[in-house]
C-alpha cells in the first residue's frame, strides 16, 4: 500500500477511536459521527488550501501540512524539489567551471550573436580590447572597428583568419580568426602572433639585403673572369677552370635575382595596382625564346586565345610563364613534345603546360614550390636551375588568387596547370593589334 | 540581451535606419584609426609606401562621410525623427565632419614623410620637434580611439580625461611652436624642413582637437546640452556630474 494512504488511513483509524469514545461517554452517536465527518472533510479540505498555498510559494505557509497523505506529498515534492536542485546546482557549478577555464585562456575569447552582438568574453579579450562588462549586447564591430576586421566578419571566411598589425593601438601583429558554434553564434578568438610575425619580416628582410649585398662583390669577380678569359691564350691550362668559374659565377647571380625577384614579390605594397595583361603577346615573345632554349631539340604545340586578357601584374605574370615553359624544355629529353594551353572555361582562364619529360615522383610533389627543394640534386643543377622558379610561381599566383596545379607520372611527362579565377578575367573581344 | 538604444520605436524602419547609421559613423571611424595607425607607421619607420597608401586610402573616408549624409537626409525626409533621435542626427552629421577633417590631417603626416624623403639629406627624424610631433600623434591616436569606444557606448564615461588630454596637448604644441620658431631665426639653413615639421604638428595637434570636437558632440547626444563654447572649469564640472550619474 503507498505510504500516503497508509499513513492517511492510520490517522483515520485513531481520530475515530477518539469519535467513538465520545460517543461512548456521551451516547449521542449520531451527532458525534456527523460531527466527526464534519470535521474530516474540513481537514482536508484545509489541507487542500495549505498545499496549494505552499506550492505557490506563498511566505504565510511556509510548511506543507504535515499529517496524513498531504503531508506525505509534501514530503515528497519537497525531496524532489532538493534533488532538481542539485542537479542545477551541479550544472551550473560545471557551466562556472567552464567559463573559468575560458578566463584563463591567453588568447582573446569573444563570443557573438546572428546579429554580431557580444554574449561574453574572457579576460584577455577584455584587457586586450578594453572592454567593459556592460559591452555585453554591443555589436562587436562598433567596438572593433578596423576596416578589414568590418569586411571579414561580413564574408566570413574561417580558415583564412585575418592578421593585424596593429590593435586598439597596440602596435602588434595578432591573427583573428571566427568560428561559427551553437547555431549561428560565432566565436572570435584573437591570438598575439608578433614573435612569429616580426620573425618572417626578419627573414624577408634578411634575405632581400643578403642578396643585394651579395651581387656587388660577384659583378666584380664575373667581370674579372670574363677579362681573363679573353686575355687567355689558346690551350693554356686554365682555360677550363675558367670557363667553369665563369659558368658557375652565372649560376649565382641568377639565384641571386631570383632571391630578389622573391623577397621584391613578398614585400609589395598596395599601392600598385593591377593592370590588364595580354598573356598572348607574351607568350608569343615567349615562343621565341624557348625556341633558342631548346635548339629544336623538341616539338611545341602552342595552343593560345588571343582574346583572353586577364587583370594582374605584368612582369611577375611573365616570370610565371617564363619559369614553367622552361622547367618544361629543361626536363624535357631531346624530341620530347611541349604543350603550351591558354584557354577559358566556365570556372576562368587557364594556363596549362604539358611535357613528355621525366616526370616527378608523387612523394615529391607537394614540396615542389619550397625554396631550394630539389627531387633529384645533381640533375637540377646540371641544367641550370636555381632552386626558385617555382617558389616565385606560387607567390605570384597567390597575388592573383590563382592556383597551381601539378600532375605527373614519373617517366611519362608532367603537367603544370595554373588556374586564374574567373573575377580577374577581362572579357576583351577587340583583337590585340 | 540587446541594447536598447534604437529598439524604441514602433518603425522596424526608423530603428533599422537609426543603427544603420550608428554603424556607419563607427565603421568610418574605424578607417581614420587604421589611417592614424599606419601614418604612426610611417613617421616611426619613414616608410614612404605607407605614407602613399595613406593619400591612397583617403577616398574611402570622403567617400564614407558623403554616405553618411545620404544617410542621415534620408531619415530627416523619411521618418521626421524628435528629440534623441534627432540629435543623433545632427550629432552624426557633425562627427562625420570631424572625422572626414581628420582623415585629411593624417594625409597631411603622410605628405611630410613623402616630403622628407624627397630632401632626402635630412631624416625627418633627426629634425626638431621630431620627438614632439610622435608624442602628439600618439596622443591623439589614444584620444580618437578613446572618443570613438565612448561614441560606441553612447557614454560620457571618460570624456573628462579626453578633454584634459586635449589641453596637455595643446600646452605641449605652444610649446614646441615657441621653439621651432626660435630655431628658425638662428638656423634659416633648415628652413624647408622646420617648415615641413610645424605642418605636420598642426596637423597631429588639429586631430586631437576633432576628437575633442567628437567628445562635445557625444555630450550633446547623451545630455542633449550644448557643451562647445563652455570654458574649461565648468565643462569638467559637467562631465564629472554626468558621470556620477552614469555610474
Amino acid at each position: 500500500m503507498s505510504n500516503g494512504v497508509s499513513r492517511e488511513l492510520t490517522w483515520i483509524v485513531t481520530s475515530l477511536w477518539v469519535a467513538l469514545f465520545l460517543g461512548w461517554i456521551t451516547e449521542q452517536w449520531i451527532w458525534v459521527l456527523v460531527g466527526y465527518l464534519v470535521f474530516y472533510i474540513t481537514r482536508q479540505l484545509f489541507s487542500m488550501v495549505r498545499f496549494e498555498q505552499w506550492m505557490r510559494g506563498s511566505a504565510k505557509v511556509p510548511y506543507p501540512p504535515t499529517s496524513g497523505l498531504w503531508g506525505e506529498l509534501g514530503y515528497l515534492v519537497s525531496y524532489k524539489q532538493r534533488l532538481l536542485q542539485k542537479h542545477a546546482d551541479m550544472q551550473l557549478a560545471k557551466s562556472e567551471q567552464f567559463l573559468a577555464a575560458s578566463m584563463v585562456v591567453p588568447d582573446a575569447i569573444i563570443s557573438i550573436d546572428g546579429d554580431h552582438q557580444i554574449e561574453w568574453f574572457n579576460a584577455s579579450a577584455k584587457k586586450l580590447f578594453k572592454l567593459k562588462q556592460s559591452d555585453t549586447g554591443r555589436k562587436l564591430e562598433t567596438l572593433l572597428r578596423h576596416p578589414d576586421f568590418i569586411q571579414y566578419l561580413k564574408t566570413f571566411q574561417p580558415r583564412k583568419g585575418l592578421i593585424l598589425t596593429t590593435l586598439k593601438g597596440n602596435s602588434r601583429a595578432y591573427q583573428l580568426r571566427l568560428f561559427r558554434y551553437f547555431e549561428d553564434h560565432s566565436l572570435l578568438i584573437v591570438k598575439d602572433i608578433h614573435e612569429l610575425y616580426s620573425l618572417a619580416q626578419i627573414r624577408r628582410d634578411f634575405i632581400a639585403n643578403a642578396s643585394h649585398e651579395l651581387r656587388t662583390p660577384l659583378t666584380v669577380l664575373n667581370g674579372y673572369i670574363e677579362v681573363m678569359q679573353d686575355s687567355l691564350t689558346e690551350m693554356s691550362l686554365w682555360t677550363k677552370p675558367l670557363k667553369q668559374m665563369a659558368q658557375q659565377s652565372h649560376r649565382m647571380r641568377s639565384i641571386i635575382d631570383d632571391l630578389l625577384t622573391l623577397s621584391a614579390m613578398e614585400s609589395e605594397t598596395l599601392t600598385e595596382k593591377p593592370q590588364k595583361v595580354r598573356i598572348a603577346e607574351v607568350l608569343q615573345m615567349l615562343q621565341q625564346d624557348v625556341a633558342q632554349m631548346s635548339q629544336d631539340n623538341h616539338q611545341f604545340v602552342f595552343n593560345i586565345d588571343t582574346n583572353l586578357v586577364i587583370k594582374g601584374y605584368l612582369e611577375p605574370l611573365k616570370s610565371v610563364l617564363t619559369n614553367l615553359v622552361s622547367n618544361a624544355v629543361r626536363y624535357t629529353p631531346d624530341g620530347g613534345k611541349i604543350e603550351v594551353n591558354w584557354y577559358q572555361d566556365e570556372k576562368g582562364a587557364h594556363f596549362k603546360v604539358t611535357d613528355t619529360g621525366i616526370g616527378i615522383a608523387s612523394e615529391h610533389l607537394s614540396r615542389l614550390t619550397e625554396r631550394f627543394y630539389r627531387v633529384d640534386t645533381a640533375r637540377s643543377r646540371d641544367t641550370g636551375g636555381t632552386g626558385l622558379g617555382l617558389a616565385i610561381v606560387k607567390h605570384v599566383l597567390e597575388r592573383h588568387q590563382a592556383k597551381l596545379y601539378v600532375s605527373s607520372q614519373l617517366g611519362k611527362g608532367s603537367t603544370f596547370r595554373c588556374d586564374f579565377p574567373k573575377s580577374i578575367v577581362v572579357s576583351d573581344l577587340i583583337k590585340p593589334s | 540581451m540587446e541594447k536598447k538604444e534604437f529598439g524604441t520605436h514602433i518603425s522596424e524602419m526608423l530603428n533599422q535606419n537609426l543603427e544603420a547609421l550608428f554603424n556607419h559613423i563607427l565603421a568610418m571611424g574605424g578607417m581614420v584609426e587604421r589611417q592614424m595607425d599606419n601614418a604612426l607607421q610611417a613617421l616611426g619607420t619613414s616608410d614612404v609606401a605607407k605614407a602613399k597608401e595613406i593619400i591612397l586610402f583617403d577616398k574611402m573616408i570622403n567617400d564614407a562621410e558623403m554616405e553618411i549624409d545620404r544617410l542621415c537626409a534620408r531619415v530627416l525626409a523619411r521618418q521626421q525623427p524628435t528629440a534623441s533621435d534627432l540629435r543623433l542626427i545632427l550629432v552624426a552629421i557633425r562627427v562625420a565632419i570631424d572625422l572626414e577633417r581628420m582623415g585629411d590631417e593624417v594625409v597631411k603626416l603622410a605628405k611630410m614623410v613623402i616630403a622628407f624623403d624627397q630632401i632626402n639629406q635630412v631624416k625627418c627624424s633627426d629634425v626638431e620637434g621630431y620627438i614632439e610631433l610622435v608624442d602628439i600623434s600618439n596622443r591623439s591616436n589614444q584620444m580618437l580611439k578613446g572618443t570613438l569606444d565612448a561614441f560606441a557606448r553612447v557614454s560620457t564615461d571618460g570624456a573628462s580625461q579626453i578633454v584634459a588630454e586635449e589641453e596637455s596637448i595643446d600646452r605641449v604644441f605652444s610649446n614646441i611652436m615657441d621653439q621651432l620658431k626660435r630655431s628658425m631665426q638662428s638656423q634659416p639653413d633648415c628652413f624647408e624642413c622646420l617648415m615641413e615639421m610645424i605642418i605636420a604638428l598642426r596637423a597631429a595637434e588639429r586631430v586631437s582637437d576633432h576628437a575633442r570636437n567628437i567628445v562635445e558632440s557625444i555630450v550633446y547626444l547623451v545630455n542633449g546640452q550644448d557643451v562647445r563654447n563652455m570654458d574649461e572649469d565648468r565643462l569638467q564640472a559637467l562631465l564629472t556630474k554626468l558621470q556620477a550619474e552614469e555610474g
